[in-house]
């Protein structure tokens, strides 16, 4: 090893370079700084990456919001259950909608529910041929002529009809029944036009 | 600036301070890089290399001392020419088999000047320069050498002290050459 200690030594105190063997050490620094600008270090905090996140929401949402090919469908009135029965406006209720166990109950709340109801307004009964008429006074108009089923439909002022089941309620004496009872089908409901569906006599119209 | 501050600016990646450390070192490092590489272009690409790794991993190295600094950036410098030498030169070690035991002469390099070592240094061969560069000079043992290179100590052992009677022949050829000329 004295030999590697003395060549150490001389190799360490080597300050200059034989001829030949110059180096260039601007042009190697200016490669260098190039690299060095390049490649920087990159700071990846959280907040860094939330950022990113955030920016890449935001150009989707643009995106896909500037971008959207699909046509525009247009909001198409529903068909509306409202007809229009001899000048007035209606609601079609079919007889089924009006339940056998609770009709009185229904067809209040059919009247409740109106929500741009007027004094004028008419309820349609719908109701199918082997159907009894459960609502009178009514008025009877033809079936539509789209409908291919022949149906018969009962009209009926509202306000007629709650008043109706007023008189009727009277008539027929339930004074002191609980309000319940008359919401309930059975036996006891005294209410004979929405009650018992036995109680119902054929329609024959 | 003083060398630690000089290297935590550098670990922050400013630009003159880096500048300012690569000055500082530049020379010193190309020397040791041309030791290893055939040209003054590959010497300078591993410079290059060794000192752009430095400043990337510089915030793994804490300041002990300039000396360990000095000793990291060559470090770095001579696994860059390595790694240069592997990929361009295709370094390649003749097998513990084939070499054969020289008896070393190690008195003749005495009476050479630094210059003179350092020229018939760069005409060794690949192989054997590798190995004396990191063995006489650098200081490592075969069984680092062994584990750097990727070979047997024994190949170590024997790349040596081909590159010993390689060098005893250049500069006895010198020698005549001198005397005759006299």
């Amino acid at each position: 090893m004295q030999e590697g200690r003395s060549i150490q030594t001389k190799m360490a105190q080597l300050k200059k370079l034989p001829p030949g063997f110059g180096a260039d050490p601007e042009g190697a620094w200016e490669q260098l700084e190039h690299r060095l600008a390049g490649r920087k270090k990159v700071y990846t905090g959280w907040w860094r990456w939330a950022a990113v996140l955030l920016t890449v929401a935001a150009l989707g949402a643009w995106f896909f919001s500037v971008k959207d090919d699909a046509p525009v469908v247009e909001n198409k009135p529903l068909p509306r259950p409202a007809e229009f029965v001899n000048g007035e406006k209606a609601l079609v209720i079919k007889t089924n909608t009006i339940a056998q166990p609770s009709r009185a109950v229904q067809a209040t709340t059919a009247r409740a529910v109106l929500p741009q109801r007027t004094d004028s307004m008419i309820v349609v009964v719908e109701s199918s041929p082997d159907t009894t008429i459960i609502i009178e006074p009514v008025v009877t108009i033809p079936a539509l002529p789209t409908v291919t089923t022949p149906k018969k439909l009962k009209v009926v002022h509202l306000n007629e009809l709650y008043d109706f089941q007023q008189e009727k309620r009277e008539s027929f004496g339930n004074a002191g029944v609980p309000s319940t009872a008359l919401e309930t089908p059975g036996k006891n409901n005294v209410f004979p036009y929405f009650g018992n569906r036995k109680n119902k006599q054929p329609n024959n119209n | 600036m003083e060398l630690p501050q000089l290297l935590k600016a550098c670990a922050k990646h400013q630009l003159m301070a880096q500048k300012q450390l690569f000055d500082l070192y530049a020379r010193q490092m190309y020397i040791l890089c041309r030791r290893y590489m055939r040209s003054n272009e590959t010497a300078e690409e591993a410079m290059m290399n060794g000192f752009y790794k430095f400043f990337t991993s510089l915030h793994k190295f804490t300041y002990a001392s300039e000396a360990a600094t000095t000793a990291w950036i060559k470090k770095m410098m001579v696994n860059e020419c390595l790694a240069l030498l592997r990929k361009k030169e295709h370094l390649m070690m003749v097998s513990e088999v084939e070499a054969e035991e020289i008896a070393d002469h190690p008195v003749v390099l005495d009476d050479l000047q630094a210059e003179e070592i350092y020229l018939l240094v760069t005409r060794l061969p690949i192989g054997y320069r590798t190995v004396f560069n990191l063995y006489a000079i650098e200081g490592l043992g075969h069984k680092e050498i062994a584990t750097l290179l990727n070979i047997t100590e024994g190949t170590s052992k024997s790349q040596l002290s081909k590159a010993r009677q390689w060098l005893q022949k250049m500069i006895l050829e010198q020698n005549k050459e001198t005397h005759a000329g006299r």
